[in-house]
Order: C-alpha cells, then structure tokens, then sequence
C-alpha cells in the first residue's frame, strides 16, 4: 500500500530524509525494546506461572496484561509502528490526488526491435511488485551508475526468465507449487498478464525501461490513456 | 455512576473481562486457527530468496533494521532451513506436538522471517499477512494452550473444564484483531482529519486504485462507487463507524455477532472495488464459541436414533 503513498510518509507530520532516518533508527531500537519485554514477560507468565501460587499468578498474568496494553496501545495512539505492534496506518494518508502525488514507476522490457512490452508482476519473485515498486522510488535515484547498471542486469535476466517460463506449456509457476491458485495474494492485488501465451513476447528482452508515471485522476476517468511518462532509467545489455 | 468511579468496580470489571472461566477447546481453536493461516501465508512467500537478492538491493537498509530482526543478506540457504523449521513447528503447533513450545519457536522465527518481505525499503512489514501471527502466536505459548486439540498433551493430568487461564489469551488475541481496525480510524482522523470520509477523499482513493494499471484487477466496483457522491459519503462514514466499532465486539456478544461477520464483507468489498487484499480474515476465527460449534458439529455427525430405539430406551429405562 505504501506504494501508492506519498514518498516521505510520515503520520506525525512532515518528514526531511535526514529525520526520517533518525527516526527509523530510534524506532528500530524503541521496537526491539518492546518485543524483547512483551517476549520476556510472556516468558515469566508461561514459566514462573507453574511454581506460583494462584493468586501470585494472576497478578503476574495482570502484570504481562499491562505490558501488551502498553506496548500495543503506545504504537497505535501514537502512530509509530513498533512492529509487531503496529500502528496500522491503512490509508490514513491526505487523498491522493495529482498535486500531492509522486511519480509511479513503471517498469518495461524492451526487446531487440525496441518494441516495449508490459512485465507481469510474478516475473520480479522474490520481490513483489510493491516492494521492488516502491524500493525503485525510495532509493534508485540514491544510487551510483554502477549500481544502477547491477539492478537493470538482475532485473532483466529475471524478465526474461520469466518471459520463457510464461511460454512454457506450464506457465510461470505460482510461489508454491502445491497450493497452486490457493497461494496466498500479496497485500495489493495485480493482473497477471502473462496468463496466456499469446500475450507473452517471443521476443527476448535485450534493455529494460523504467519510467515514473503521473496523471490527473479526473482527466483519466475521460481518457484513460492520458498519463504522462517520463524515462528515468534506460538499461541496455 | 458513581459505582464507575470505585476502584473495586474497575477491579471487578477487569477480571471479569479477562479471566472470566473460559473453555479450553477456545483456545487450541485458535491454537490450530492462527498456525494453520501462518503456515499457508508463509509457504505462499519466497522469503529465503530475498536474502539471496543482489547486494545492492540491500545498500540502503540500516544497520539497525538487519540488528532488529537478525536479517542479513546473502545467507539464503540458512533463511531455508529456518523457514523449514518455522514449517515443522507450526505443523507441531497445529496438531498439538509440544504445541506451547511449536507456538514459541514459530513465533520468534516468524519474527525473524517475515520483515524479509519488505525490508528492503521499509523495516515494518505491517499488513502483509504476519503481523499479528507473530504476536499471536507467542500470546499463545505463554498460555496452557495445549490442553485440548492436541496429540501430545503437556503432563497435567486432567485440566480444568473452565478456567480463566483459557480466556485471557483469547482476549488478548481479539485485541490484537480489533486494533488493526482501531488503529486504522484513529489514525486516518489523526492524519487527515474527519475529511477523510469526505465524499472527495474516497472518490480520490477508488480513482487512484482503479486508474493504475499495476493493481488494476477488479474495476466496476470502484468507478461504480467514485461516479456517486452519496456513495463516497456512505463508503468514508461507514468505514470510519466499522472501524471504531468493532471494539464493541470484545464486550457485547449481540455485537460480535453482527460486527465479526461484516468485517469479510468489509474486505470483500475493500478488495473488489480498491484491489487490496487483507489475509488476516480467516483469524476472525477466534471470535467463535468453540464448544457450541463442537456441540453442532457432533450433533450432525452423531446420527440420530431411530423411533423403534427410542421406544426400546425407553422401556429398558
């Protein structure tokens, strides 16, 4: 969902990236510091509980009872996301709308006609596609052209990997074989559209395009081609 | 009102809330329920493999986020053989083979293997399925929740029929689902504010959803609600209602009985017409009365006894 968000989130106000990394240190440390207590307090519950008398335990249990509750409501009340006790911040963003919404990244694969051509999200497994997505926007530009050019190399040899096993009579294989479509989604849902063999390209990829995407939300409810792309990374082998 | 502000009412109320006698089938019910849906979503993800990305994909995560969870690149095949491990111990947890014990080792690995997903860009991997399984199932091995459902009982010889042993955790595991929903309202008003049930702000999220092409799946729903301004205003108040709500459905039976079933089609409809999923559904499990359920369930598998039987019961009685 993150990916759909404004590029420096942040639900107690304004973020720099300086702060924001401050704060995801401080943040990580704070987290850790609370799983460890929820874990050690669950520990003595479940250890010390069996040696005590009832009433030693039940007190102990209250004691554990108030710790979960002060973990677990300091994270939400204060929105900062001691995962695993989160904050739950599910779309509790400003509306998305052009004006306060960053560029999309829109990844391609370009084969040796320079014809472009859409990649199913499955092609970037491990990653998802919200993952890869919203990495690209967060850190990409931070990186060297060095960098820059290993990315573009593993991310194509994984679309053409892809591309040949969607040609395969069997298609491209779910996460799990044996549970097959009963696999668990990824939290945002994304069309497969190397389903069928016929909208594979035969062609194998030779570069790779990534574009940041934006569109005004209402012009597109008239003209839904009306986005505009602009390249930010051009990757040739 | 006056009786709020006793000390011993508050005492009374909080034991009542969470050690109130509770049956033990409740508890491995939810036992089986969390580790069962934290096995499906962990065997549906490629986890060892994101440790095994190139290392550049890892350039950017901090020091602190790999020291948090212990997550470090290029060590792949040991990622496998945790996963395996969190597998046989979730298997152990379901069936009840050291069942207290499987809940703590799963738990702690999960804590370990499910940041993997997302920890290249972000160190919180919140709504992606394990969240509450992590908690959950560590809540659960510090409870006796092995004293029913499971095929090899801890050594106490005969537990108790009801006890407030079995319901704190439950309690604590509905808590831990209805924040998910409390959290999200309190935060979208502390964020935006009570406009973000606005008619505009909902508009704008089912345009955004259903206009990218990347998580484009279902669209009718979506554009159907955007084009109708009263249908924003229910979908934006409606939410925010559900969302603060739910937490009725931890003191009020009537409300979990009507609440708990409306949060599927919640999702469902979050699904259909947004495209997001939220796998956490099938917990909602921990809500049920297990022993009316076994109580039904017998009664439609015990068959019934004839009438010639009955008649012989009856004058052999």
């Amino acid at each position: 969902m993150e990916s759909l968000l404004p590029r420096w989130f942040c639900t107690t106000g304004q973020c720099s990236l300086t702060s924001s990394n401050d704060r995801t240190v401080k943040t990580n440390i704070v987290s850790t510091f609370c799983f460890i207590v929820f874990v050690t307090f669950g520990l003595l519950v479940a250890v010390l509980g069996g040696f005590l008398s009832a009433t030693a335990r039940r007190r102990l249990t209250n004691i554990f009872l108030l710790v979960v509750l002060f973990i677990s409501f300091g994270a939400g009340l204060t929105q900062h996301n001691l995962w695993p006790f989160s904050s739950w911040p599910v779309l509790a963003y400003p509306a998305p709308t052009d004006a306060n919404y960053p560029p999309l990244p829109r990844i391609m694969g370009v084969d040796v006609s320079g014809n472009e051509y859409d990649i199913d999200y499955r092609a970037w497994r491990p990653l998802g596609l919200e993952e890869l997505l919203s990495w690209i926007k967060l850190h990409f530009a931070r990186l060297d052209p060095a960098a820059r050019e290993r990315v573009g190399a593993y991310l194509l040899g994984r679309s053409n990997v892809a591309r040949v096993q969607a040609l395969s009579p069997a298609g491209l294989p779910y996460p799990n074989r044996w549970f097959g479509p009963l696999t668990a989604p990824t939290h945002m849902l994304h069309p497969a559209i190397w389903s069928h063999p016929e909208s594979v390209p035969h062609n194998s990829f030779v570069g790779l395009r990534v574009y940041e995407e934006t569109w005004n939300l209402e012009e597109r409810t008239h003209s839904p081609q009306k986005v505009t792309r602009v390249l930010v990374f051009d990757y040739r082998q | 009102m006056m009786r709020l502000l006793a000390p011993s009412w508050w005492t009374l109320a909080w034991d009542r809330f969470w050690f109130a006698p509770g049956s033990p089938r409740n508890l491995a019910a939810a036992r089986i329920t969390f580790a069962t849906y934290s096995l499906w979503v962990l065997l549906s993800r490629n986890l060892p493999e994101m440790s095994g990305l190139p290392p550049v994909f890892w350039s950017q995560v901090g020091a602190s986020a790999r020291w948090r969870y212990l997550d470090f690149p290029g060590h792949r095949d040991l990622e496998r053989v945790l996963v395996c491990i969190t597998a046989i111990a979730l298997l152990g947890a379901i069936v009840g083979v050291l069942p207290r014990f499987s809940c703590f080792v799963s738990g702690l690995l999960l804590y370990h293997l499910a940041p993997l997903e997302s920890l290249i860009w972000i160190p919180h991997p919140y709504a992606r399925g394990l969240t509450i399984s992590v908690i959950a199932l560590l809540t659960l091995s510090f409870s006796p929740c092995g004293d029913c459902w499971a095929l090899l009982r801890p050594r106490r010889d005969q537990p108790p029929a009801q006890s407030g042993d079995y319901t704190w955790p439950i309690r604590l595991l509905q808590l831990y689902l209805v924040q998910i929903y409390f959290f999200s309202g309190y935060a979208k008003v502390m964020v935006v504010g009570w406009k973000w049930a606005s008619a505009s702000n909902i508009r704008s999220w089912m345009l955004r959803c259903t206009q990218n092409e990347q998580i484009r799946v279902f669209h009718a729903l979506g554009t159907w609600i955007a084009a109708r301004p009263l249908a924003c205003w229910c979908v934006g108040i409606g939410t925010l209602l559900f969302e603060f709500g739910l937490v009725t459905a931890l003191f009020s039976k009537w409300a979990r009985w009507l609440l708990v079933p409306l949060v599927a089609v919640f999702h469902l409809g979050i699904l259909l017409s947004m495209n997001l999923v939220f796998l956490n559904v099938p917990q909602l499990l921990v809500f049920a009365n297990w022993d009316v359920l076994t109580a039904w369930f017998k009664s439609l598998v015990r068959p019934q006894p004839s009438r010639e039987q009955k008649n012989a019961l009856r004058e052999a009685s």
